[in-house]
């Protein structure tokens, strides 16, 4: 048998999978800690209206997916702090509107249909360089920020009208976080689909969880359990033939409930 | 009040009206803070104790009148029930660092982490700092939210309905905290219990929607006659009183 590692899309899966973990880690912590899951699933959703104008405009459909998400993140905090829309509210309708979008101009595109299930469900292996590229540097700020910043994101994460009082730039913090959210996610939606994101986002945070109580550990943990679930999905959809991104959101869930009942 | 220019004036408010969206929710507040004061706020839900709070930390605009501090003033703030998540991730420690009043500082100086030890040791919380904040229990979260707000040293502590779900016992590990503070900062104490906290304060304010301050530190007939004010401000007995109440303008 050949070494696997002589396949190009093998390493660059692998890689990617490392970038991913870093990011998942660091971003799904702060998701899961400031209870913006619902959000984030809003957001990568509404990313598909991106995709479907690019694919109408033949451009790159993440840089349209990338606009789309992060207009949405930015429309969510803004429809719920300012329009007095109930938050769920605004990102159930900014859910369905990008999904809708996407679907219309996908529809009147004419010629061959894209990829759709590629981007329902991911395709790591099929991942390019320049894919690659982008998560490595998204994973290098993510990490040098996130250290450089780690007390005003938690202090705003924990209690943001007190941090408000203390002088902390807030707005600006929960902002720049929601553009953040916006891109990894995005940046996800190429391995493991727009619908398996959020697995990947609040599953190995919720086991390290149960392990550490403090923000900066978690982040870590996780990472390294996304990375554990990534590669061992990876090697199960290599060798069976199985949809990767599927096959560690399963893994995921799996590891999760055995964490759950051995803890108890 | 007392005469001459001893006392540290931390801030001064004068003939205030504020309120949400338009709605007037207290109007006419006038009153003078040292940095000697232990003052108690108090009066009806709604009669706008947390509004003349909110407008004292700059957190709404009065709509009227004028408000004058101290050069840097700083006011440390210990919020009516925290709108905080229990789960998450952060040790008691670092809850109460989050309380430097300095919005520029990325890391905890030297000289900060020291001070959060003084506090740990004062609250009697030196066991529990690196615990998860959702595993203390109320009293012991509202302590170390107290630790929070005094942590950058402010020249006034403002506690809001502190001790509101917590049982006595709790209440007066809270309250006992006070006399030391009061050492150090002005207080205000804002409560609906005129009861218990009258041990723990100098002087009483009531807030009752329009509202007007009576520089004197007890309430005479005259005041009574003049305002035709409740009976309620009576019930309020021996204690040296500030009087914000309720005005039945002519």
């Amino acid at each position: 048998m050949n070494n696997i590692f002589e396949y190009e899309f093998v390493t660059d899966a692998l890689l990617s999978m490392v970038f991913l973990s870093i990011i998942s880690g660091i971003i799904g912590t702060y998701i899961v800690v400031r209870r913006m899951v619902f959000v984030s699933g809003g957001i990568t959703h509404a990313s598909f209206g991106g995709i479907g104008i690019a694919y109408y405009l033949g451009m790159s459909p993440i840089g349209g997916a990338m606009v789309f998400a992060i207009l949405t993140a930015l429309g969510i905090e803004i429809l719920g702090k300012k329009g007095k829309v109930r938050e769920d509210s605004a990102i159930a309708m900014l859910w369905s509107l990008g999904m809708a979008i996407g679907i219309l101009f996908m529809f009147m595109t004419p010629g061959y249909a894209p990829n759709l299930m590629g981007f329902m469900f991911g395709d790591i292996l099929s991942v390019s360089t320049t894919d690659v590229i982008s998560m490595g540097i998204m994973a290098g700020i993510t990490t040098i920020l996130s250290i450089i910043f780690y007390r005003p994101i938690m202090y705003v994460a924990f209690a943001p009208s007190f941090a408000e009082l203390t002088r902390w730039k807030v707005r600006f913090i929960s902002w720049t976080s929601s553009v953040f959210i916006a891109i990894s996610l995005v940046l996800a939606i190429k391995a493991v689909g727009i619908i398996l994101v959020l697995s990947l986002f609040t599953i190995p945070q919720t086991i390290a969880n149960m392990f550490v109580k403090n923000m900066g550990k978690m982040m870590i943990l996780s990472a390294i359990i996304a990375l554990a679930g990534g590669i061992g999905g990876l090697a199960l959809a290599f060798l069976c033939d199985l949809p990767a991104g599927a096959a560690i959101t399963v893994e995921l869930t799996i590891a999760l409930l055995a964490v759950k009942t051995i803890k108890k | 009040m007392t005469a001459g220019g001893e006392r540290e004036k931390l801030i001064s408010l004068e003939n205030i009206d504020a309120g949400y969206d338009g709605n007037i929710v207290v109007s006419g507040v006038s009153i003078d803070i040292y940095r000697d004061d232990i003052i108690a706020f108090i009066g009806p839900n709604g009669g706008g104790k947390t509004t003349i709070i909110k407008v004292i930390l700059e957190s709404i605009k009065p709509t009227r009148g004028q408000i004058e501090r101290k050069e840097n003033l700083k006011i440390g703030y210990l919020p009516q029930i925290n709108d905080i998540d229990l789960n998450f991730p952060i040790s008691v420690k670092d809850v109460i660092i989050s309380g430097q009043i300095d919005g520029n500082r990325l890391f905890p100086s030297k000289e900060a982490k020291q001070r959060v030890m003084e506090l740990l040791e004062f609250a009697q919380l030196t066991d529990m700092k690196d615990r998860q904040i959702g595993e203390l229990s109320g009293g012991q979260r509202q302590r170390v939210f107290l630790c929070r707000a005094i942590m950058g040293k402010p020249d006034l502590l403002i506690l809001d309905e502190p001790v509101t779900y917590m049982d006595k016992v709790a209440e007066t590990n809270l309250y006992k905290l006070l006399p030391k503070l009061a050492q150090e900062m002005g207080i205000l104490l804002v409560s609906h219990d005129i009861g218990t906290i009258s041990t723990y304060v100098k002087t009483i304010a009531c807030v009752n929607k329009s509202l007007h301050y009576h520089a004197t530190n007890k309430i005479t007939d005259d005041m009574l006659k003049i305002y035709k004010n409740p009976i309620e401000i009576i019930s309020h007995g021996t204690i040296p009183h500030r009087v914000l109440i309720n005005h039945y303008r002519q």
